[in-house]
């Protein structure tokens, strides 16, 4: 999996799926990252529209690093 | 081998994990980037970079920080904390961006909408577009790169002002304007950028400023900015940045890192 | 400066006190463009209110700053005499200087030397002023508004005054972008637009306007070796160029001193920036172009007379701190406390501290230079993401300036609060996740958060929401 972030393209290796109150909680690595991510029923329609890359790499709790990459 | 030397480098992009390969066989090597992948300007699926991130047999710490060296320790935070690593000597290989305002002279007022290239571009890659009409100072790969990627979020035209004339071969967009040998001496606007004076006296409009012109070494280790006790600078300063040049200024610095040891363990 | 200032001394007492800025923060002024010495006093003219507001301020930094988190070094200035008219001029400076009652000696240039090793090897002599120091004149000018804001009082930004309703010689009400606030008194601290703010109020007519000064920043490598502010040898006519190490330890050269007509023209111009950097690298030689990072301007406010605090001669309640020119840093605490006299006098309920009132501000510690990492990082895992690496600033300082009770509204206000993008990169490296940061905390899109005023937006064309 790769997710667009402000820092360019990166791996996503999902390590786990698992359901807590409600919430889709995804727990894998960005790169050398721990992160999580956690969908509830609210952020469905968010999905997809305006913020993608931001929004998702946000939510793994990426903190923006901006790095020139090239293709 | 407990004896080898410690090394630690900062940046693993393509310079960073050369230098760590040219020392695998001598010494115990640390690779310390911000970034949680390896590969730098290069990326992590570059081929090089996952040969060399292989190949190196470094000891990576990605997605830390390298922030301060006092000549015998390297001190990196990130997700775990901090982390202080003791190192004969530290190779700074945190590659190169494009000059900045007041390096290149650019008087005026300041306006929104100046923006370095590496910004312009990561913005339009994530869909926000930082002018519809942007002049771009730098006729290299930073401005060739900013170019494309604004054209492609939607701007209408881009100028190309080039102080050094085009390195690259000329855009084959229609889209994309070129001014050779002339220099932006000034801006102005309110609250963002209306008008770029160049050195040749004309003044054209745009409401974007990318600066994409010469390059400059990225150094942010407190301790190893300027001259640091047993630092050793791997930042090819060259457009394009190319791989071959990255390869070789990671072995030159392992030969000085090698020579620095060198020096040390003699009486 | 002035109006935080003031904010801040009365927000602890019985008043209820709304403050009122034209821009989209607070600092957008000569606040944040100016040296940041905090002068003792030497440089100053005997007898004038000037001089003694900055006494009175001078003693009371170390305390002060430390209540505002505020960074405050009392390193002192050297002005250094290159010429022999200028050495000649020491003795009568000294003089000078001691009639100001602020300590100051002369040395020689050796002994200047020694104090400050940059300096020319052809300084000959120079005047000494031990007690002079360095504020971070930003922090101080949010610190004095943040204290304020937790103590109840109200602060409107992008609020530019349209009109003060009168009844009689007494302003009964304030009109400020869309709020109408009723007012027992009015303090007049607008700084260039004070003459515009008596003028609305039919009060004094006097004319402020702006006296524009520009500045070099250098990287803080080079900043960081300075050990004084080094300046000229004063004239009559002007105080010349400084060398200041800044509290972030950069450096800054300026001001220069030109009066203009346009007060929002802030533009930078290679002549004079040419004058700056030559006059500074006449004190100190080892200056280089390549370690500059940003040129800039600002306006600071020129009036005659200087430093009108007074209560207005035509309207009863209004109270003028205008024309504090270039010495609002050094004397801010104290004009603060000269206005809540006056204000005291007109009848007003700011005699007495509140007893509930917060006095200092909790400390917000950052991981730049910090002794212990690690107990920052164990306070919160967020001093281990730093997103600006030029100034080391990370995701738990942004997150903390977006918790103030003045929090950020634009990139340029997270800078002036964290820092960030404010380092030898200018923002190159990191910018875009300054943006993506401030965009999640201030809820709005990338495409529309400001850079500073709210239509200066890093983005262009339709949100795409």
């Amino acid at each position: 999996m790769k997710v667009t972030s402000p820092i360019g393209e990166l791996p996503f290796v999902v390590r786990g799926v698992s359901l807590h109150d409600g919430h889709v909680v995804v727990e894998g690595e960005l790169g050398a990252w721990r992160s999580r991510i956690e969908v509830g029923a609210e952020d469905l329609p968010m999905l997809g529209r305006a913020f993608r890359g931001p929004l998702i790499a946000a939510g793994l709790g990426l903190a923006g690093i901006a790095l020139l990459r090239r293709r | 081998m407990p004896d080898r030397p410690l090394v630690a480098i900062v940046g693993a992009g393509i310079t960073g994990l050369a230098c760590a390969h040219a020392l695998r066989d001598v010494a115990d090597v640390t690779v310390v980037d911000r970034i949680p992948v390896p590969g730098g300007v290069h990326g992590w699926e570059a081929a090089e970079t996952r040969e060399l991130a292989r190949a190196c047999r470094a000891h990576m710490r990605l997605g830390e920080t390298a922030i301060r060296w006092d000549g015998l320790a390297l001190l990196a935070i990130g997700q775990d904390g901090p982390q202080r690593m003791e190192a004969a000597a530290l190779v700074i290989a945190t590659g190169a961006r494009p000059l900045g305002r007041a390096e290149l002279g650019i008087a005026g007022g300041r306006p929104a909408g100046i923006v370095a290239a590496t910004v312009a571009c990561h913005l339009a890659e994530n869909g926000l577009l930082v002018g519809r009409r942007p002049l771009i100072v730098g006729g290299g790969d930073w401005a060739m790169r900013a170019a494309g990627e604004l054209r492609a979020a939607g701007a209408e035209r881009a100028t190309l002002v080039c102080p050094d004339g085009l390195l690259r071969e000329r855009p084959v967009d229609d889209g994309v304007h070129v001014r050779e040998r002339d220099r932006v001496v000034s801006v102005a606007g309110t609250p963002r950028v209306r008008t770029a004076t160049l050195a040749s006296g004309e003044t054209l409009g745009c409401d974007a400023v990318v600066l994409a012109h010469g390059v400059a070494a990225l150094r942010n280790v407190d301790g190893a900015v300027w001259a640091g006790d047993r630092a050793v600078y791997a930042q090819p300063l060259a457009d394009p940045a190319t791989v071959e040049r990255a390869r070789a200024a990671g072995a030159e610095a392992a030969a000085a890192v090698r020579s620095l040891i060198d020096q040390e363990e003699r009486p | 400066m002035i109006g935080c200032a003031v904010a801040w001394r009365l927000s602890g007492t019985a008043a209820r006190v709304t403050l009122i800025e034209a821009a989209h923060d607070l600092c957008e002024g000569a606040s944040k463009g100016n040296t940041g010495i905090a002068t003792s006093g030497g440089d100053c003219h005997p007898g004038t209110l000037e001089l003694e507001l900055v006494r009175r301020s001078s003693p009371g930094w170390e305390a002060l700053c430390a209540r505002l988190d505020t960074p405050f070094h009392r390193i002192g200035t050297l002005a250094v005499a290159l010429s022999e008219e200028d050495e000649q001029r020491l003795p009568e400076l000294l003089r000078d200087a001691q009639d100001t009652g602020a300590a100051a000696e002369v040395v020689t240039g050796d002994q200047a030397r020694a104090l400050e090793p940059l300096i020319s090897e052809g300084a000959r002599a120079a005047l000494h002023f031990p007690d002079d120091g360095i504020i971070d004149s930003i922090r101080l000018t949010i610190g004095y508004a943040e204290l304020a804001a937790r103590n109840g009082v109200e602060v409107l930004r992008g609020a530019p005054v349209r009109s003060l309703a009168r009844d009689g010689d007494r302003i009964v009400a304030v009109t400020a972008g869309d709020r109408r606030v009723a007012t027992r008194s009015v303090v007049n601290a607008a700084g260039v637009e004070a003459d515009t703010i008596s003028r609305l109020a039919g009060g004094e007519e006097f004319r402020t306007w702006p006296r524009q000064g520009q500045y070099w920043l250098f990287d803080r490598e080079l900043g960081g070796r300075f050990r004084k502010v080094v300046g000229g040898v004063p004239t009559p006519v002007t105080r010349g160029i400084y060398c200041v190490p800044t509290t972030n330890r950069s450096l800054l050269l300026g001001p220069t001193a030109v009066d203009r007509e346009d007060r929002t023209d802030r533009a930078v111009d290679a002549e004079t920036l040419d004058h700056v950097f030559d006059a500074a690298q006449r004190l100190v030689p080892s200056i280089g172009r390549e370690h500059a990072i940003k040129t800039f301007a600002s306006n600071r406010p020129a009036s005659d007379p200087t430093y009108r605090i007074a209560v207005d001669a035509a309207v009863a309640n209004l109270v003028h701190a205008a024309g504090i020119r270039s010495t609002g840093v050094s004397s801010s605490p104290a004009v603060a406390e000269m206005v809540r006299g006056l204000l005291e006098g007109l009848g007003l309920p700011v005699g007495d501290q509140r007893p509930d009132a917060v006095t200092e501000l909790e400390p917000l510690p950052r991981l730049l230079g910090h002794p212990s990492p690690e107990q920052l990082f164990a306070r919160d895992p967020r001093y281990g993401q730093v997103i600006c690496a030029c100034e080391q600033v990370t995701t738990a300082e942004i997150a903390a300036a977006h918790g103030m009770a003045v929090p950020p509204t634009s990139l340029e206000g997270v800078r002036k609060r964290t820092r960030a993008t404010g380092g030898r990169c200018q923002g190159a490296f990191c910018l875009s996740g300054v943006s993506f940061l401030h965009s999640l905390h201030a809820g709005r899109r990338p495409q529309g958060i400001a850079v500073s005023e709210p239509d200066a937006t890093l983005g262009v064309g339709a949100d795409d929401a």
